[in-house]
């Protein structure tokens, strides 16, 4: 049979031919991926394309993929297109989705990317492509081929628009995109946790991590400790074996998982940049049970083979802060440790009972944290309190460790009356609202019937603690004793009172040494001549002569010996006067000293009393005569 | 406006002040927590009355009266039957402490004797169980010494000893005569000594009083252990209620010495004693 086809369908047929050129590898129903180059410098773009061919409706939803954030990716730029081949008369039509993106190296490293098609309703994958980003200028250099343009062949190869500001087939191909291209990140195929994004991989193929959700808490406390397990995922994974549990030795541990393997769903986070898979395999609630700086130690397996071969992990180490609740709002009664926020109900049964019976007591404390793991009952004379029992129904739910405990006691009534058993209080801190709250829950009053018997209670005899003295009604606010001690003065006063001798006695000492040091002082040449001038100058308001003499001849002995250094005692008086002119002394002067001596002498030993005038005048004669001396020195 | 502002002012200070009021309320004071105490005691309720005497204590609140009807509160827990572990220790331990921070000696003798009634009750349960009875241990000799006489009694000693010294110091150097310079040197020879003497303890006594930290057993079962904290195999336990000196710790144990032993015990199971108050 013979087909006519009108003019215009074969230019359009020609023309289709002519788009789905560049998808003409693509077998149909493929869906097939390529990038226009394996290896770029950082900074560079690169173009990777998607071709989809369906014999049904056009592809929808193109999707680009990575494990890997090192590069960011342009909007996709689509391109439908349908094509109808005529074989032996059988007309064939199919439909072509073309989709490039254009990515933008941000980081040094791998990329592998899968692309992503709906075709008919079903997702199909195209084969993997793999990009390395290398350093700046290191990458190889592209060939400028443009394999995929459709009209390379319409206008021999030659772009009309070429180098023009608006460049409609560079679009279309994507190959010399706008420099203000606008990027997005990359949005990887599986949603990432920013909770579990690290810096760098802490080792190859796998490793821990461990967090706490504080590091500062209250003694009582929950600290929810939990253990990741991070996998590469572009490497098998490794078997996972000698396990080494984390120890919390100072903290009351709870489980809030199923520890077992597959317990948790595999959550993704970026490492580095690249995602890995993170799996939560252990999650704890811890309630510390002392203060200070409390350390969860790390966790330690072995990974068994994958490309690191095997090798030890181990997590981090984790150190929380403990310290207690405030002082201030503490409720009496309460306990260290007891912290959370609870509620408390109690069930008396019966509320009548015979002398020395029993009654039940439920107490059922519910609520979130560290619930008490015992109570203490109000003890009261004639109320026996046995030991509860005690049931749990506690477990973490929504990583809040909580649930109700229950205490059943048996309680004796060993006493007659109208017992009112009082309450049981359970003082606790909620640390969410930092507050203290007590968990109340009256028991009420419990009619115990006599049965003729005396009082069990009444049976002093067995009564441990007799004789006990009187309690004290109020505070005792006795003053501060100031001791002996701890006054400055006493130990003063200790110290000085034999230290006075000391001090006495040596400064009598001290003054008797400073004495003759000033006698010693007042012996010297200088001053025994000021003497000697004052003595004859006393001497000569007296009426003795000879002793006026004998005083003038003193001074004058001195003052040789001072002015002139030469001792008149020791010569005659003829040599005295040569050697004082030998030592400067101006002749007349030493002519004068020794007639003064002479006159001395003579008048110290005449046989009457002498003339005191005459003398008076030898002393002035003999005063002016030092005078001139004392030029001479 | 003014009156608006009035108003205004008003209502914040009414608001701060019923605020004020509630957390006054929320957090007793001392007073209010003593009288509590004391009525829960009086009334039979030891339990109450123990949360009460330690809410003080945790407030810091150091006070003999209030120590001493603690341990008559753990005294009366044990006496009708609710007795919890460490009971009588930690009723020992208020006695202890009321003794140690009264100078009433009326209070002080009847800290004695609860404290003997206390002891004589730990002394039975022992001697039921085949341990030994001995609850208090001779001190060292130097402590002894040093607690011959109160702190304040060596101070005058040694006061009236300086004044002694320096008196005859003074008669032997300046009197000529023959007779008092014997007297001044005998008077020297004894009361220099003696200066010397009770200067040293009343150091002693102050530095004790200041730097030593005592405390009571206040668990049935203090093991004694080395300082790794291993068990000593062959050593008795701690007796509940002993007086012991705490001579250091190390996480979460504590060394202690009781009478000539030296040893290790969890730090929980030795209270230690409140100080009196010093100026």
């Amino acid at each position: 049979m013979r087909v006519t086809i009108p003019s215009f369908l074969r230019l359009f047929v020609a023309f289709a031919f002519l788009l789905v050129a560049r998808a003409s590898y693509a077998a149909p129903g493929d869906v097939r991926a390529a990038a226009d180059a394996t290896k770029v410098g950082m900074g560079e773009r690169v173009q990777i394309h998607l071709t989809a061919k369906s014999s049904g409706n056009i592809p929808t939803e193109p999707q680009l993929s990575s494990n890997s954030l090192i590069f960011e990716a342009s909007a996709p730029n689509a391109m439908p297109s349908q094509s109808i081949s005529i074989v032996n008369g059988q007309m064939t039509a199919s439909t072509v989705l073309s989709v490039d993106w254009t990515l933008l190296a941000k980081q040094l490293g791998t990329a592998t990317f899968t692309l992503r098609v709906k075709i008919n309703g079903t997702l199909v994958k195209s084969n993997p492509v793999t990009i390395t980003v290398v350093p700046a200028g290191k990458a190889p250099p592209r060939q400028p081929t443009r394999p995929t343009d459709p009209f390379g062949g319409m206008f021999g190869g030659q772009n009309p628009f070429a180098g023009q500001p608006f460049d409609p087939f560079s679009m279309l191909n994507g190959q010399a995109l706008p420099n203000d291209l606008q990027t997005m990140p990359l949005q990887p195929a599986v949603p990432l946790d920013p909770k579990l994004a690290l810096n760098a991989p802490r080792g190859a193929v796998a490793f821990l991590h461990a967090i706490s959700d504080k590091v500062n808490a209250v003694v009582g406390e929950q600290v929810t400790y939990s253990v990741y397990l991070y996998v590469d995922p572009d490497q098998r994974e490794p078997d996972f074996n000698d396990v080494h549990e984390s120890s919390a030795s100072d903290f009351l541990k709870q489980n809030l998982i199923d520890d077992s393997k597959d317990s948790q769903p595999v959550q993704y986070a970026s490492v580095g940049g690249k995602i890995w898979g993170a799996k939560l395999i252990r999650k704890w609630a811890l309630f510390p049970l002392k203060t200070g700086l409390l350390e969860i130690g790390s966790m330690r397996l072995a990974v068994v083979g994958g490309r690191g071969g095997n090798a030890a992990r181990t997590s981090d180490t984790v150190v929380v802060k403990v310290d207690e609740p405030p002082i201030t709002g503490r409720p009496p009664g309460y306990v260290s440790g007891s912290v959370g926020l609870f509620t408390a109900v109690a069930n008396v049964t019966p509320r009548d009972v015979e002398r020395g019976g029993g009654i039940s007591v439920d107490l059922s404390i519910s609520g979130t944290g560290n619930i008490p793991t015992n109570v203490t009952p109000p003890p009261q004379e004639g109320v026996d309190w046995l030991v509860p029992e005690v049931r749990d129904a506690v477990s973490g739910q929504s990583g809040v460790f909580g649930g109700s405990r229950n205490f059943s006691f048996i309680v004796h009534m060993n006493k007659a009356g109208a017992i009112d058993l009082g309450e049981i209080a359970i003082p606790y801190f909620d640390p969410a609202a930092k507050t203290y709250g007590v968990a109340r829950a009256p028991l009420g009053v419990v009619n115990v019937k006599g049965n003729g018997k005396p009082d069990v209670a009444d049976a002093h005899d067995e009564q441990p603690l007799q004789g006990l003295p009187a309690l004290k009604d109020t505070l005792a606010r006795e003053a501060p004793h100031k001791h002996l001690a701890d006054r400055p003065g006493f130990w003063a006063l200790l110290v000085l009172c034999p230290f006075s001798f000391v001090i006495v006695a040596g400064g009598r000492s001290a003054s008797r040494r400073l004495r003759d040091g000033l006698a010693f002082r007042r012996a010297s040449p200088e001053s025994l001549l000021s003497k000697r001038i004052a003595d004859a100058k006393n001497a000569g308001k007296l009426s003795d002569a000879r002793v006026l003499d004998a005083a003038i001849a003193k001074m004058i002995e001195q003052a040789t010996i001072v002015r002139a250094g030469v001792n008149v005692r020791a010569l005659t008086i003829d040599e005295a006067e040569d050697h004082l002119a030998v030592r400067g002394v101006k002749r007349e002067t030493a002519v004068e000293i020794a007639d003064l001596l002479r006159a001395c002498d003579e008048a110290r030993f005449l046989p009457d009393e002498g003339n005191i005038e005459i003398s008076r005048e030898r002393l002035a004669s003999a005063l002016a005569t030092i005078d001139d001396l004392r030029k001479v020195s | 406006m003014i009156s608006r502002r009035f108003a205004i002012a008003g209502f914040v200070l009414l608001a701060t002040l019923s605020s004020a009021r509630a957390f006054a309320q929320d957090d007793p004071s001392p007073d209010a927590l003593a009288h509590d105490a004391v009525e829960a005691l009086r009334a039979g309720h030891p339990a109450d009355a123990i949360a009460s005497f330690e809410a003080l204590a945790d407030r810091g609140v150091v006070d003999a009266n209030m120590s001493f009807d603690r341990g008559l509160a753990y005294a009366q827990r044990v006496r009708v039957g609710g007795e919890q572990p460490g009971d009588l220790g930690l009723a020992a331990h208020g006695f202890e402490e009321a003794r140690t921070l009264t100078s009433d000696s009326a209070l002080k003798d009847e800290s004695s004797n609860a404290l003997g009634i206390i002891r004589a009750e730990v002394g039975r349960r022992r001697a039921r169980a085949g341990s030994p009875i001995d609850l208090e241990q001779t001190p060292l000799l130097r402590d002894a010494v040093v607690a011959l006489v109160p702190e304040d009694s060596w101070c005058e000693i040694a006061l009236l000893a300086s004044l002694i010294s320096a008196a005859a110091l003074f008669l032997r150097w300046l009197t000529q005569s023959r007779r008092a310079q014997v007297g001044a040197g005998v008077a020297l020879a004894i009361s220099a000594p003696l200066l010397l003497a009770s200067g040293v303890c009343a150091v002693a006594a102050r530095n004790a009083r200041l730097h030593r930290v005592e405390g009571v057993v206040i668990t049935a079962s203090a093991r004694p252990s080395d300082a790794r904290g291993i068990a000593i195999p062959s050593a008795d336990l701690l007796p509940e209620g002993a007086r012991v000196r705490i001579v250091g710790a190390n996480a979460g144990w504590s060394e202690v010495r009781w009478g000539a032993l030296d040893t290790w015990v969890p730090a929980s199971a030795v209270r230690p004693l409140e100080k009196p108050p010093s100026d």
